[in-house]
């Protein structure tokens, strides 16, 4: 993962990016807790707002693997499919620490 | 060129971008988090140019156009719908208010699509422009959206019919939606409730049982009872109240049940059934009273038997049992009064009833020697048994008053039918009768 390749795919400085990236983990981290605490109470509504959050910002800053799969988790959502939705929330929470290793060095 | 320009969206990511985008191009920029925070700033702040999130907690967008678009202050604001929605439908943000749309993408695209857009609304000459959105190429979830859309509609409809007022509250007792039914019971227009200190909207004597209220659903979910109504423009309502936490965002509903009419048909029961008992307790009253006419009415008529007319006390008697009889006229009428609606049509048995009757009238005129003639397996009759004992008080009256010097009362009961009683009884149903 090319940081300067990232941002430069949207046209931001390096700097601005990472500004975004740090904003994007954090916030997902709460959506990835709202995802958790969602699948416990089997609140539909709650794991289509979180995953919506993730997609969208993952789309803004291109993290295509994140987005497409935050995407699937909403959409399943919507149909009532919540298997396999835990397992793919740890994916995503997998990624988005690796994101948050590289932003502390 | 300065600009002021206002973004509302719930995602700090977004805010973030734009806000250097956008001072970056020389705007001033204020930013807000959800409707209700657009909106507080929005009462100082008079943006040039408001970027709006459709999907937001706390007011959504397209409630957040509409408030904006009924304040004459910001009429001449420019609103760019921004959101990820508006590429999956066929959305009519002129509709709600708007005057362009961005797609949400990547980064990249976005910028140029709200830079266009703004170029867009420097050249508008009139309110109206060309209904695309901009930026769709390369956004491609149509199909969830629409998903969410009918989704929303779905609860919009149930919400939109329900005769309960339902109002969301955030845990700043704000108002963040209100449904149709509790629009109408607070009687202000959605623009002005949405928004406002839901507190505010009740009597001023309930406003702290409101606010100790929604404090209590801090730690639990707590109901008002219906006994304990309060009172929201002028109707007495009775209130439960809700706390719904939703993720990391707390909020309450308020439940609202219009319970004027339940409670006035309440207090007429109560009047009515305070009347009939005043009736009942009328009637006992009149009818001992009536007894105690009678026995005063027996005692007169045995002493005027024993005196001459020429006795001086004579004419006072006779004045007195006049006295007595009207009295007992007015007792009758109480009695009636209090009766009139207690008629009850059952199965009695007539022979009983008369020997009854008899019995008592026997009583009160000694010189009258009463004959029974009863036959010995009569029908049972359907009738109110108060109203045939006056029938045949009144019969047995009439009788002495005819023989004041005593005499004999035939009684005779026997079975009979409808062909029997044609000549003196017209439109009979046939079947058996009584005489």
């Amino acid at each position: 993962m090319d940081i300067g390749e990232l941002a430069g795919n949207i046209g931001l400085e390096e700097e601005e990016f990472l500004e975004l990236v740090e904003i994007f983990v954090e916030k997902s981290k709460s959506d990835i807790s709202n995802l958790q605490s969602a699948f416990d109470k089997g609140d539909i509504e709650q794991v289509v707002e979180a995953a919506h959050s993730i997609k969208g910002a993952s789309g803004n800053l291109g993290f295509r693997e994140i987005f497409e799969i935050a995407k699937g988790i909403e959409m399943y959502a919507r149909q009532n499919i919540m298997e396999g939705a835990p397992k793919a929330v740890q994916f995503i929470k997998e990624k988005i620490d690796l994101i948050g290793a590289r932003l502390v060095k | 060129m300065n600009k002021k320009i206002m973004v509302v969206d719930n995602h700090p990511l977004i805010l973030k971008f734009m806000k250097d985008l956008l001072v970056k191009e020389g705007y001033q920029v204020s930013t807000a988090k959800d409707g209700l925070s657009a909106l507080d700033v929005l009462k100082t702040y008079t943006p040039d140019v408001i970027f709006i999130d459709l999907i937001m907690p706390n007011i959504n967008g397209e409630k957040l156009c509409q408030i904006i678009r009924s304040m004459p202050r910001l009429k001449d604001a420019g609103i760019i719908i921004l959101s990820a929605i508006a590429a999956e439908q066929d959305l009519d943000y002129a509709a709600l208010g708007a005057n362009a749309c961005v797609a949400k993408g990547s980064l990249d695209q976005m910028a140029q699509h709200i830079f266009s857009a703004l170029d867009q609304l420097d050249q508008r000459t009139s309110n109206s422009m060309p209904g695309t959105v901009i930026g769709l190429e390369g956004v491609n979830s149509r199909e969830i959206t629409k998903e969410l859309l009918s989704y929303e509609k779905h609860s919009d409809v149930i919400l939109n019919s329900m005769s309960e007022g339902i109002l969301e509250v955030t845990t700043e007792s704000r108002v963040v939606y209100a449904n149709p039914a509790a629009i109408a019971l607070i009687g202000m227009p959605e623009e002005k409730v949405i928004a406002s200190d839901v507190t505010q909207l009740f009597h001023e004597t309930d406003r702290q049982k409101i606010r100790e209220l929604l404090k209590k659903t801090e730690t639990i979910s707590q109901i008002v009872s219906d006994d304990s109504t309060v009172i929201l423009s002028g109707r007495q309502v009775s209130m439960k109240v809700l706390p719904v936490t939703d993720g990391d965002s707390k909020a309450v509903i308020v439940i609202l049940n219009d319970v004027s009419e339940r409670k006035r048909i309440e207090e007429q029961l109560q009047l009515a059934q305070k009347i009939e008992a005043i009736a009942t307790l009328a009637g006992g009253i009149a009818h001992d009273f009536n007894n105690l006419l009678m026995t005063i009415q027996g005692n007169i008529s045995v002493m005027l038997l024993d005196i001459d007319p020429s006795h001086p006390h004579y004419e006072r008697l006779k004045n007195t049992e006049k006295q007595v009889q009207s009295g007992a006229k007015l007792t009758r009428q109480l009695l009636g009064y209090a009766r009139k609606s207690e008629y009850e049509v059952r199965p009695i048995k007539l022979n009983q009833l008369v020997e009854e009757t008899a019995e008592t009238f026997g009583r009160t005129k000694k010189e009258i020697t009463i004959h029974r003639d009863l036959c010995e397996d009569l029908f049972a009759i359907q009738a109110d048994e108060g109203q045939i004992e006056q029938v045949l008080l009144n019969l047995f009256v009439n009788a002495a008053d005819a023989m004041p010097d005593g005499g004999k009362l035939f009684l005779k009961t026997m079975k009979t039918n409808h062909k029997e009683m044609m000549p003196m009884v017209y439109d009979l149903k046939p079947g058996h009768y009584v005489r």
